[in-house]
């Protein structure tokens, strides 16, 4: 009865929402610390911020969309999903500030 | 002209969706029937918001920035691209990707039923919020480095 009050939408964005968030951190390292990779980024959609802003949003939604499954739906509450998105941004932002002030 | 117009812009939608962040999330801690479609609109109004602010800022970002870029690297705040850009124009894709789901998670559970689902939509509005505050802290510094950038070396 408790997962009656979160759909499966709420449940596979939201899910989708914190794997993106550190996803999207990890392929900022990824892209500055390999050539190849920024430089496909860069000439896929013209910059690599476009690109990555592109391949960001579109797997939060194609991600979205599949785990927006009644099956996985069961298994989640909403303070369950609400912490893990919690520690997604606080990781997503440790990776991101973390890997730049080491640049410095 | 246009990009003082844009650069202005990116940051008052910005601004505003933060408020909207935070009328959502005093209108949650306040629930009840009379309520619930502020609820939704709020919610709508910060996606909404969000993601004027980042169009805007990446057009200007992709077309302005790098005339900017050179200036703040041959400065004396050299930081203010290496770590507080590079940091603001990544972490704006968490705020995209909140933005864009709290009228999902609004629009597909029943918060004035469940203390949990609350809960949730609180911590999500909050971390819009102060993100966004802190990508208005960091575009201040990022000036302070054009603007240092272009005075002549004491």
């Amino acid at each position: 009865m408790e997962e009656k009050s979160m759909g499966k939408y709420a449940v596979g964005f939201g899910l989708s929402a914190a794997i993106m968030n550190v996803v999207s951190s990890l392929l900022v390292v990824a892209k500055e610390e390999y050539a190849p990779l920024m430089n496909w980024m860069k000439a896929a959609l013209g910059h690599h911020w476009t690109t990555q802003g592109a391949i960001v949003m579109g797997s939060f939604l194609l991600l979205g969309i599949i785990l927006s499954n009644p099956a996985i739906g069961k298994k989640w509450n909403a303070e369950r999903l609400g912490n893990v998105i919690l520690v997604s941004v606080v990781l997503g932002g440790l990776i991101l500030m973390g890997f730049f002030l080491n640049e410095l | 002209m246009w990009k003082e117009i844009i650069l202005w812009a990116h940051a008052v939608f910005g601004t505003l969706g933060v408020l909207a962040a935070v009328w959502l999330f005093v209108e949650v801690l306040n629930i009840s029937e009379t309520n619930k479609i502020r609820i939704r609109y709020s919610s709508v109004i910060t996606a909404v918001f969000m993601w004027l602010s980042f169009i805007l800022a990446g057009y200007w970002y992709v077309t302005w920035y790098p005339a900017d870029k050179t200036i703040i690297l041959a400065g004396p705040w050299k930081w203010a691209h290496e770590f507080f850009m590079e940091v603001k124009e990544h972490i704006f894709f968490m705020i995209l990707l909140l933005g864009t789901y709290l009228p999902i998670a609004v629009h597909t559970t029943n918060p004035l039923s469940d203390k949990r689902v609350r809960r949730m939509i609180l911590v999500i509005a909050a971390l819009i919020a102060l993100l966004g505050l802190l990508m208005d802290g960091f575009g201040a510094i990022i000036i302070m480095g054009v603007k240092l950038g272009l005075l002549p070396p004491f």
